[in-house]
C-alpha cells in the first residue's frame, strides 16, 4: 500500500472518501443555514414611515423617528408649505442627508447650492461674487482676485496654481489633464485653509475644507466640505440679498420616487398627498416583537417581518429574479427529459453549460442588489451550484477538498447569515448574501466550463506556448488593474473590486512557471550559462516588485509583505525539495528552516521593542499590539475583539442569545474581525474545528500539489512542465491561503499586530473569495481530476 | 558546471504523508486551544504582566497631547481656548519655502509658520490630525474651549412663553442648552418663574471674541408694552427689538454691583410695536471670571497656570480594558450598540466625556435633551 493510499484509507475511515458521504457533508452547512434562520430573532422592521403635516406646518426628526441608528437625534426638518408641497432640510451638524430625485442618476447632498453667474456666496467673512458659472468654468471674485476653476486647476488672475501636493500622483494628473480623463478626474475645489493651490482656494482663519465648491453636471455648486459644521463657520448662500440663507439650511422638495439616504438608511418617497409617505428600502434599524414603541407625533411606522423567502412588496429586483430562476428550471427539466436520448447527449452538455452560466448572471445580478431580494436567495441559488460542483468530480482527493470547501466555506457563510440575522440593523444581511451571490457565480460558471470542457474533448490541455502567452497577458492585466486602482481608484478598491486579490493569484501563477521553467533546465546550480532562460525571470520579479510597491506606498499596509514573505519562504522550500542536488536540497532546507526561525525572533524582539520597527506608517499598530494598555485608541479594535471572545466562552453565545449583543460593537467584524465574531458567537470548541479544517484544506492543497509533481510524462521522464507548474502554483497558493489563515487568527486573537487581511472563506471580502480562494481550488481540482482520468 | 539529468529522476521521495497532515492539523488546533485558553482565563493573561508592570502609566492620547503642547502644535491662547494647529499645517509651511506668494493673508490668530518644523512635529501633526487618539486630543480640546467662554440668557413674562431662543456668534449659529451645575448663587432667584438658563454649549473656532447674539422670536404676536424679564450671562448687553426699561448688574453672589465687576445683567425690556423678534448681544466672559462655575473637570485636560496637563483616567496603565473607547456614547438611547460600534461624532460624545468623569450621567443627559437649534 503507497503512502497516498495510506491516506485515502485514512480519509476513508473518516467518510469522506464516498461520494454520498461527501455529499452529505456537503449539505451540512445548507442545514446550518436553515436552522440559523429558525433561530433567528423575531425581528420586526418598519417598512413605511408616513408623515401628517397640515399645509405651513413643519416637524424634526431624527434617529428615533426614522428608525435610523445612525442618524442625529435631530437629523431632518420636514415643511409641508401653504402649497402642501413638502420640503426637506438637513439639521445635523455634521452628517450629510443624501437625495437622490427621480430623474437623477446619482445621490447629492440637500446643501447643495448651484451657483450661477451674477449671485454671491460667503464664507466666514469673505465674500465670493460669481461672475460665470457653465460647465467646466467657474469664475469668482473677491477682495480684488479673480478665481478661475475649471473643475481640476485653479487660476489667480490669470495664474495657474501649483498642485497643493507635488507628489508623483499630482504630476500625473496634471499631465493627463485635458487628454486623459482617468488622470485627471474632476475634484472640487476646497475653500478654506492657508494656502492658494491648485485645488484649494485659501480663507484666512477659516479651517480647511469648510466649504467646497463641486463639479457637477450643469456646471459648479456650493456645498458644506468636510470640516464644515452647522455652528461653525458660517456659509451663507446668496449673500446680502433678502434671499441670503445657510448653506446649511438648505432645503430641497420632494417628489414621488425621489430617494433619500439618512443615517445610512435607505428611503424612496412613495406618495405625497394627503400624506408623505416614504418606504424604507434598506438598512433601518429592527426592533423585536412586543410592545410597539411609542410613535413619534405625526410619524406613523408600518411593520413588517424580515422576509425569507419571499419578498416582501412585488418588489421588481425580486420579481425579475424569481421569474429567471423558475423558468431556468422549467428550462432545466424539459432538457434532462431531452438527455435521455444518447444522441443528443453534445447539445444537452452544451444546453446545461448555457443554463449555468445564465444562473450565474442571476448570482451576479443578485449581488448587485443583494438588499432587494429575500434573504435567502442568494444562499439558495449558491449551494446547488457548489453541490453540483461536488457530484461531478471523479477523484476522491478532489472530492475531499470540495467537501472541505463546503464545510469552510458553508461555515461562513451560515456566519456571515447569523450577522446579519442576528443585528438589529437590516443592513448587515447584505454581506452573507453578497458572498453567497459569489460563490454561486463562481459555482455555476465552473459548472458550465466543465460542462463546456467535456463537450469539447478530446481537447488537449494547454502547452507551454499558451500558458505562457496567457501568463503574460494576465500579468500585463494584472499591473494595469493595480495602475488604475493607484490613479484612479483609492485602498478600497476600483470599480467595486479589488485588483490587488487578481494579482496576488497571476503573481504566484508567474512565479510557479518561472520555477517550472528553471527546474526543467539541464544545468542547476549557480551558472550564468546562457541556456538558462533568465528573462523568463523577470515577469515574476516585476510582478513582486509592483505589488511590494503598492503595498507600501499605496495602501500603506505591511500585511502584504508579511504574507509574500511567507510565500516566498514556501515556494523556496518546495523548490529545494525537489531539487536534484542533494547538496541544494540540505542547503536550501536549512537556509528556509533558518528564516523562519529569524522571522519567528524577529517578531518576538519587534513585540520586546516596538519602537524598532522601520516603517513610519502603521508603526501605532505594532505598538498596540506590544502594550494595548497603553495604546487604548489604536487597540481599540483588538480589545473589543477580544471581549467578544472572552464573552463567548468555549461553547459561544448563540445557544443562549440569537440576537447578537455585543459582538457587534467589533469594529470590521464582517471582514477583518469575522473569527472574533464567530468565536464570539460559536465559542472556541467551534474555532477549534474551525482551526482543524483549515488545516486539513491546506494540507489536501499540498498533497494535490504533490501528486502533480510526481505526474510522469508520456516520454516516461517525470514531471512534465505542466505537473511542475501545477505543484509550484498550488504550493505557493497553499502558502498564501495559510498566511492568510495565521495573520487572521493573530490579528484577532492579539498574537499578531492589527492587519487589514480578511479570514479566507469566512470573512465578507468577495474579491479575495472569487479572484484569490476559489481559482485556487478550481485549478486544484482540475488538475487533481486530470491526473484521476490519465493514471500513471 | 557539470549537466545533470532532468529534475525529479528520484521517483522514490517520499510523499507528504497523513501523519504530517495529522500532525500539522492537531497542532494548529492546540495552538488555538493554548491561545484562547490564556484568553478565557483573564484580561491581564494575553498581556506581559511583567513589561506592564515596568512600563509607565502613559496612555498614547496623553502622551501625544504633551507631545503636541511641546512641539506647539496645541497652543493656550489669551481667552484661556487652546488653538489647534491647522490640518493644511504642512502645506503652508511648504509653501512658505516655495510659493511665499499663495499664502493666504495672516489672521489674528497663532502664527503657525513660526514654530519649530522638523520630522518629528511633522509626524505628531500628523498624529494629532489622522489618528484615533488624536482625534479623542481634539474632541478633548474641544470640550475644554466650550468651557472657557461663557453666555447664557433665560427669561421670564407673566404672559407665557414668548418663543425659542437661538443663537449665533459671528453669523456661526450655536449650540444651546441647560447648565450642567445649579450650585451657583446668582442662578437661583429667589423669586420664581423663570425658565431655565439656556447656556452656550459649544464655541466654534473662531480666531476672535465677537459678541454673541441670542435671538428670540416670538411664537405668536407679541402686543406693544408687553414687558419681559431677561438675565443675561456676559459682557455690556445691548438690547434691539425692545426697549429696556431697566438694566441691573450682578455680581457672583448675586447681589448688584458695580458694572466693572458684573458677570450677568438683569433686564426689564418691553416690547416695541411692530417688533418681530427680540436681539440680545452680549460679549462672552472668560471662563475665569466665575472660576466655581466650572470647577467640576469635564474633560481629560486641566490648566494649572499657563500649562495645560492631561488627567490621566482613574485605572489607566494597568487596565486598558478599563479605559473609555473613542466613541462610546454614554447616553442611554435606542441604539447604545451602534453608537459604540460606529463612533457617532457628536456633541453628546464630548458631553458623555464629561459625564463619566463626573459620574452624573442622568443629570448631563437630561442637560443635552435640551434641542440646539430649534425650529418648528
Amino acid at each position: 500500500m503507497t503512502r497516498f493510499s495510506a491516506a485515502g484509507a485514512l480519509f476513508g475511515l473518516l467518510g469522506l472518501a464516498r461520494r454520498n458521504a461527501c455529499l452529505m457533508i456537503g449539505l451540512l452547512p445548507l442545514l446550518g443555514m436553515l436552522w440559523t434562520g429558525y433561530r433567528a430573532p423575531d425581528w420586526l422592521e418598519p417598512r413605511r414611515l408616513t408623515v401628517r403635516l397640515e399645509a405651513g406646518e413643519s416637524l424634526v426628526l431624527g434617529r428615533e423617528a426614522l428608525w435610523s441608528p445612525q442618524a442625529d437625534r435631530e437629523h431632518v426638518l420636514l415643511r409641508r408649505d401653504e402649497k402642501g408641497a413638502w420640503r426637506l432640510s438637513n439639521l445635523a451638524a455634521a452628517k450629510q442627508v443624501l437625495w437622490q430625485p427621480q430623474a437623477e442618476r446619482e445621490a447629492r447632498s440637500v446643501r447643495l447650492w448651484m451657483l450661477a453667474a451674477g449671485i454671491a456666496f460667503s464664507v466666514g467673512t469673505q465674500k465670493f461674487e460669481v461672475l460665470e458659472a457653465g460647465a467646466g468654468r467657474l469664475i469668482l471674485q473677491s477682495a480684488g482676485a479673480r478665481w478661475e476653476y475649471d473643475g481640476f486647476g485653479l487660476r489667480k488672475d490669470g495664474r495657474p496654481l501649483p498642485e497643493c501636493r507635488a507628489d508623483w500622483r499630482a504630476r500625473l494628473a496634471r499631465l493627463g489633464e485635458g487628454r486623459a480623463p482617468l488622470l485627471s478626474a474632476r475634484r472640487p475645489l476646497r475653500l478654506g485653509g492657508g494656502v492658494y493651490c491648485a485645488d484649494r482656494l485659501g480663507l484666512a482663519a477659516v479651517p480647511v475644507d469648510t466649504a467646497i465648491v463641486e463639479p457637477t453636471g450643469a456646471g459648479f455648486a456650493l456645498a458644506p466640505g468636510a470640516a464644515g459644521r452647522s455652528d461653525g463657520v458660517p456659509v451663507i448662500a446668496a449673500a446680502e440679498t433678502p434671499a441670503a440663507q445657510s448653506i446649511w439650511e438648505q432645503s430641497v422638495p420632494l417628489a414621488i420616487g425621489d430617494r433619500l439616504i439618512v443615517g445610512r438608511v435607505h428611503y424612496r418617497v412613495t406618495r405625497t398627498a394627503p400624506a408623505l409617505e416614504l418606504a424604507v428600502s434598506a438598512r433601518a434599524q429592527r426592533r423585536l416583537e412586543g410592545p410597539p414603541p411609542a410613535d413619534v407625533a405625526s410619524v406613523n411606522v408600518t411593520w413588517a417581518r424580515s422576509e425569507w423567502w419571499w419578498p416582501p412588496d412585488p418588489s421588481p429586483a425580486a420579481a425579475r429574479v424569481g421569474s429567471l430562476v423558475l423558468a431556468v428550471v422549467a428550462f432545466g427539466a424539459i432538457w434532462a427529459l431531452l438527455g435521455r436520448n444518447p444522441g443528443s447527449r453534445t447539445v444537452v452538455r452544451w444546453g446545461w453549460s448555457a443554463l449555468a452560466a445564465v444562473l450565474a448572471g442571476v448570482c451576479l445580478a443578485m449581488q448587485r442588489d443583494v438588499s432587494a431580494v429575500p434573504v435567502l436567495w442568494p444562499y439558495g441559488l449558491a449551494w446547488p451550484a457548489l453541490l453540483l460542483c461536488m457530484s461531478a468530480v471523479r477523484s476522491p482527493w478532489s472530492r475531499r477538498l470540495m467537501a472541505l470547501l463546503l464545510l469552510l466555506l458553508g461555515g461562513g457563510l451560515v456566519a456571515l447569515l447569523q450577522l446579519g440575522a442576528g443585528s438589529d440593523e437590516t443592513g448587515w444581511q447584505r454581506y452573507g448574501g453578497s458572498a453567497a451571490a459569489l460563490a454561486g457565480a463562481f459555482g455555476w460558471l465552473a459548472w458550465a466550463a466543465q460542462n463546456a470542457w467535456r463537450g469539447l474533448r478530446p481537447l488537449r490541455w494547454p502547452d507551454e506556448r499558451w500558458v505562457w502567452w496567457s501568463l503574460r497577458v494576465l500579468g500585463a492585466g494584472a499591473v494595469a488593474l493595480l495602475a488604475i486602482q493607484v490613479l484612479a481608484g483609492d485602498e478600497g478598491g476600483w470599480a467595486g473590486f479589488q485588483p490587488f486579490e487578481l494579482t496576488k493569484l497571476v503573481l504566484v501563477a508567474a512565479a510557479a512557471h518561472a520555477l517550472a521553467l528553471r527546474s526543467r533546465a539541464q544545468l542547476h546550480g549557480w551558472s550564468r550559462d546562457r541556456a538558462l532562460p533568465w528573462l523568463r525571470y523577470l515577469g515574476p520579479s516585476v510582478l513582486l516588485a509592483a505589488v511590494c510597491s503598492f503595498a507600501l506606498w499605496f495602501l500603506h499596509d505591511f500585511s502584504p509583505l508579511l504574507l509574500l514573505l511567507c510565500w516566498a519562504l514556501a515556494l523556496v522550500w518546495a523548490y529545494v525539495r525537489a531539487h536534484p542536488l542533494p547538496l541544494w536540497r540540505r542547503i536550501g532546507r536549512v537556509a528556509v528552516l533558518g528564516s523562519v526561525a529569524a522571522l519567528a525572533l524577529g517578531l518576538k524582539g519587534l513585540y520586546r521593542q516596538p519602537e524598532a520597527i522601520p516603517l513610519a506608517f502603521q508603526a501605532d499598530r505594532v505598538r498596540a499590539w506590544a502594550a494595548p494598555e497603553d495604546y487604548p485608541h489604536a487597540g481599540y479594535q483588538l480589545r473589543r475583539a477580544l471581549e467578544g471572545i472572552r464573552a463567548g466562552g468555549w461553547g459561544g453565545s448563540i445557544w443562549r442569545e440569537p440576537a447578537n449583543g455585543r459582538s457587534m460593537a467589533v469594529p470590521v467584524v464582517e471582514s477583518d474581525f469575522a473569527p472574533a465574531f464567530f468565536l464570539s458567537r460559536y465559542g472556541g470548541l467551534a474555532g477549534l474545528l474551525l482551526v482543524a479544517f483549515q488545516a486539513a484544506f491546506i494540507g489536501l492543497l499540498v498533497i494535490i500539489a504533490e501528486r502533480a509533481r510526481r505526474r510522469p510524462s508520456p516520454d516516461g521522464a517525470w514531471p512534465t512542465l505542466p505537473g511542475r507548474f501545477c505543484y509550484f502554483f498550488l504550493a505557493g497558493g497553499a502558502a498564501l491561503l495559510a498566511a492568510h489563515f495565521w495573520v487572521s487568527w493573530g490579528t484577532n486573537l492579539g498574537f499578531l499586530p492589527v492587519m487589514g487581511q480578511p479570514m479566507p472563506l469566512l470573512s465578507a471580502a468577495g474579491s479575495h473569495l472569487i479572484l484569490f480562494v476559489l481559482p485556487i481550488v478550481a485549478l486544484a481540482i482540475a488538475i487533481e481530476e486530470n491526473n484521476h482520468d490519465h493514471p500513471f | 558546471m557539470e549537466p545533470i539529468p532532468k529534475l525529479n529522476r528520484e521517483r522514490g521521495r517520499q510523499p507528504i504523508g497523513p501523519m504530517l497532515l495529522a500532525l500539522a492539523i492537531a497542532a494548529s488546533a492546540g495552538l488555538l486551544q493554548r491561545q484562547l485558553a490564556a484568553i478565557y482565563a483573564g484580561p491581564a493573561a494575553g498581556v506581559k504582566p511583567a513589561e506592564t508592570a515596568a512600563r509607565a502609566p502613559r496612555r498614547e492620547d496623553a502622551k501625544l497631547f504633551a507631545r503636541a503642547t511641546e512641539g506647539g502644535l496645541l497652543r493656550l491662547q489669551a481667552d484661556g481656548r487652546i488653538a489647534v494647529a491647522p490640518a493644511d499645517l504642512p502645506l503652508r509651511h511648504a509653501y512658505a519655502r516655495a510659493h511665499p506668494d499663495l499664502l493666504t493673508p495672516r489672521s489674528e490668530g497663532p502664527d503657525w509658520l513660526a514654530g519649530l518644523w522638523d520630522g518629528e512635529i511633522r509626524r505628531l501633526h500628523q498624529a494629532l490630525h489622522f489618528s484615533a487618539a488624536g482625534r479623542y486630543v481634539r474632541q478633548q480640546v474641544e470640550a475644554f474651549n466650550a468651557r472657557q467662554l461663557l453666555a447664557a440668557i433665560r427669561w421670564r413674562s407673566e404672559t407665557g412663553p414668548p418663543g425659542a431662543w437661538t443663537a449665533d456668534w459671528s453669523g456661526a449659529p450655536l449650540t444651546l442648552a441647560a447648565p450642567l451645575s445649579r450650585d451657583q448663587p446668582f442662578l437661583d432667584e429667589p423669586s420664581g418663574g423663570w425658565q431655565p438658563w439656556q447656556w452656550v454649549a459649544r464655541w466654534p473656532a473662531l480666531e476672535n471674541r465677537p459678541p454673541v447674539r441670542f435671538r428670540m422670536t416670538p411664537l405668536r404676536p407679541v402686543p406693544a408694552g408687553e414687558r419681559l424679564e431677561l438675565q443675561v450671562i456676559g459682557d455690556a448687553p445691548q438690547v434691539e427689538g425692545a426697549t429696556v426699561l431697566a438694566s441691573e448688574p450682578r455680581c457672583r453672589e448675586s447681589a448688584f454691583c458695580a458694572e466693572a465687576e458684573a458677570v450677568a445683567h438683569r433686564l426689564v425690556v418691553q416690547w416695541r410695536e411692530g417688533s418681530t423678534g427680540l436681539t440680545v448681544r452680549c460679549a462672552p466672559l472668560a471662563a475665569s471670571r466665575i472660576p466655581e462655575l466650572w470647577r467640576q473637570q469635564v474633560t481629560q485636560i486641566r490648566r494649572e497656570g499657563e500649562r495645560l496637563l492631561w488627567r490621566e483616567p482613574a485605572g489607566a496603565g494597568a487596565g486598558a480594558s478599563a479605559a473609555r473607547p473613542p466613541s462610546t456614547e454614554s447616553k442611554p438611547d435606542r441604539f447604545p450598540a451602534f453608537g459604540r460600534a460606529h463612533g457617532l461624532p457628536e456633541v453628546g460624545h464630548d458631553r458623555a466625556a464629561g459625564a463619566n468623569l463626573e459620574g452624573s450621567p442622568a443629570r448631563l443627559a437630561a442637560s443635552v435633551a435640551h434641542a440646539r437649534w430649534k425650529r418648528r
